[in-house]
């Protein structure tokens, strides 16, 4: 006799599988998993810290103070000397073709000599 | 049931026993709890049942369950069709299976109470409880992957190609699995088989 012929059948091994366990889950299974489902749920929220927004007549303050002072400077002549035609001079004396800053030196001093 | 109502949730939890798995993983992906809920119910106890059958009967095929369905709660968008949902998370659950037992191997099998010892125990009353530890037994020997394809055509009637593409794999090697799981358990119950099936016919008399 050989090996295969000492194994059982098809059928006789499907008779004996019949009887293996059929597991069940426990009965409040889906209560657990949706409890688990919530508890996720509500670790995914990210609380972000509630910013502070200041009042919106509070940013045009500054801004206001600020026309105000320009139109006070402005009218009592005290920015007089930031104008630009008082900061400037005009150029008297002819430079010529100068190529470098050491010309400009050596023009300006021959000048004044 | 139509998009507009899905897309809106405007369903009631009472409606959604109606509803397609496609309209609830929809539902779901937009995290409504009550599509997702119904989804559990319909396929919890199969997905249990084969991590059981993996894990031989461990306690750990309930968090393995419970950790398979959190995943489609969290990746919706994995499974693209509801056709292949149950295929999805049964790969889901084998993994994280072989994922533990790889890193903590047998030592918590051993400690399970559902495991029955392999050896057969002469003169034992044979009767079905008897054979049906026995059968958990064997069946817990085979190779993971034996054992998946015998779970889920043998014990969830699954057709071959419905398993070997839940398993990703071609039919003609799911059938190759399924001969040699047989082969093994046929083994396996040579020395005890026979006096397990003359037990059957006795109580049957």
């Amino acid at each position: 006799m050989n090996e295969e012929q000492k194994l059982m059948s098809d059928h006789d091994l499907d008779r004996l599988l019949a009887l293996a366990t059929t597991p069940a889950v426990g009965p409040d299974f889906q209560q657990r998993m949706m409890a688990k489902i919530n508890l996720t749920t509500a670790n995914n929220v990210v609380a972000f810290p509630q910013k502070h927004r200041p009042k919106s007549w509070l940013v045009g303050l500054p801004l206001a103070a600020s026309l105000a002072l320009g139109l006070w400077l402005g009218a009592s002549g005290s920015t007089i000397n930031l104008q630009p035609t008082n900061n400037t001079e005009v150029a008297t004396t002819d430079i010529g073709d100068a190529s470098g800053f050491d010309d400009i030196v050596s023009e300006i001093e021959g000048v004044k000599s | 049931m139509t998009d507009v109502a899905v897309q809106k949730g405007e369903t009631s939890s009472s409606n959604w026993c109606a509803a397609s798995d496609a309209d609830l993983l929809t539902a779901a992906a937009k995290q409504n709890q009550q599509a997702f809920a119904e989804l559990v119910s319909r396929h919890y106890q199969a997905i249990h049942r084969i991590s059981w059958r993996l894990c031989a009967g461990h306690v750990d095929a309930e968090d393995v369950t419970q950790e398979a369905f959190l995943r489609l709660w969290n990746n919706p968008n994995q499974v693209r069709e509801a056709g292949a949902l149950k295929g999805w998370l049964i790969r889901v659950a084998t993994n994280l299976v072989m994922d533990r037992f790889r890193k903590k191997p047998m030592q918590d099998l051993e400690q399970a109470a559902e495991i029955a010892d392999p050896a057969p125990h002469a003169g034992a009353v044979m009767d079905q409880n008897f054979i049906a530890k026995r059968m958990d037994a064997v069946i817990a020997l085979l190779p993971d992957r034996q054992k998946l394809a015998l779970t889920l055509v043998h014990f969830e009637h699954m057709t071959n190609i419905a398993a070997a593409a839940a398993m990703e794999i071609s039919v003609d090697a799911l059938e190759s699995l399924l001969a040699r799981a047989r082969r093994g358990l046929k083994l396996m119950l040579a020395q005890d088989g026979q006096s397990m099936l003359a037990a059957l016919s006795t109580e049957g008399e």
